[in-house]
């Protein structure tokens, strides 16, 4: 009887190996489940924070090239500026606010366009534009940038009573 | 007799591997559960920011253009289910929805900003001397 008990239980499939290896099967399908599941999420993280911040890239040449600033008159002296916007109030980017702009420091550049890594150039007949000796380039390039976002704005210029053509190229560089 | 003792192996065999399978089960809808509900937290989170981002914009646009600028625009009615209020302080923008919030930074600087969307989702901001937002 004993012996037959032994017979019986051989014939038992709990240990046998199509359950393992049906388990091993199991295991790996859950495996290739959870890396997919991981980098589809991954991708699409990176995907969203890219195009957040073309958003903002977008919102803030929006405000540099179709508005004044608030306030309006931040290119006088002593007045500082809270927006930061390139034009009058018909429009037109003036140089005088073009040049205070350049007096800031970096550090409030970056305040003010809430971007850490940026290049922005104003631009006349495709060189940067002059103003008082100085090219219209304000920048903090990464040495290594990951990611570029380039936006670009057709302006017209007032410069001295003299109506131009020119472009806004603003850059926002990730890392 | 032999035969009854198979039978009783078949029952003990198959009690085994239903408790192995659920257990397996359990394992494996416990962990869909969490990365589901990190990925629906992860949505509510993106659409909040979405929201600050184009309020941010609002109160800028109209803190800029000055007195006179008048704007309707169209917010989601709501995040995760539920009807959220949005805070405007100077500098940040304070987006609360169920038991969680989200803070943006902002350029605005001036009065305060508040409104819910309980059972509205469509807004107005004006700027008559001070900016604010209310209904169209």
């Amino acid at each position: 009887m004993a012996q037959s008990t032994l017979q019986n239980l051989k014939n038992g499939q709990v240990f046998e190996p199509d359950f393992v290896a049906s388990l091993a099967l199991f295991l790996i399908i859950i495996g290739v489940f959870m890396s997919q599941w991981n980098t589809i999420m991954k991708s699409k993280t990176q995907l969203n924070q890219v195009k957040e911040i073309r958003e903002n890239a977008e919102r803030t040449t929006t405000l540099l090239a179709s508005t004044p600033g608030y306030p309006n008159d931040w290119d006088k002296n002593n007045v500082k500026v809270v927006i930061p916007g390139f034009t009058n109030k018909n429009g037109y980017v003036i140089s005088s606010k073009l040049a205070e702009f350049h007096k800031l420091t970096y550090k409030n550049q970056t305040d003010l366009l809430q971007a850490q890594n940026f290049y922005l150039k104003i631009t006349h007949g495709g060189e940067p534009l002059t103003i008082n000796g100085k090219k219209t380039i304000y920048c903090k390039k990464s040495s290594d940038p990951e990611t570029l976002i380039p936006i670009e704005r057709d302006i017209l210029i007032n410069q001295s009573g003299t109506i131009k053509t020119g472009k806004l190229i603003y850059r926002v560089y990730t890392k | 007799m032999g035969t009854n003792k198979r039978k009783g192996q078949v029952s003990i065999e198959f009690l085994l591997l239903l408790g192995l399978a659920m257990f397996a089960l359990s394992i494996v809808l416990g962990f869909i559960a969490t990365k589901q509900r990190k990925a629906i937290i992860y949505s509510n989170t993106k659409k909040a920011d979405k929201i600050a981002d184009d309020i941010a914009f609002q109160a800028e646009m109209a803190l800029v253009m000055g007195k006179g600028y008048t704007r309707k625009f169209v917010l989601p009615a709501r995040i995760g289910g539920k009807p959220y209020n949005v805070t405007v302080t100077q500098q940040h923008v304070v987006v609360q929805w169920k038991n969680q919030n989200l803070i943006q930074p902002t350029l605005y600087q001036g009065r305060e900003l508040y409104f819910e969307t309980q059972n509205q989702y469509r807004f107005k901001i004006i700027n008559n001397g001070s900016v604010y937002i209310t209904k169209p």
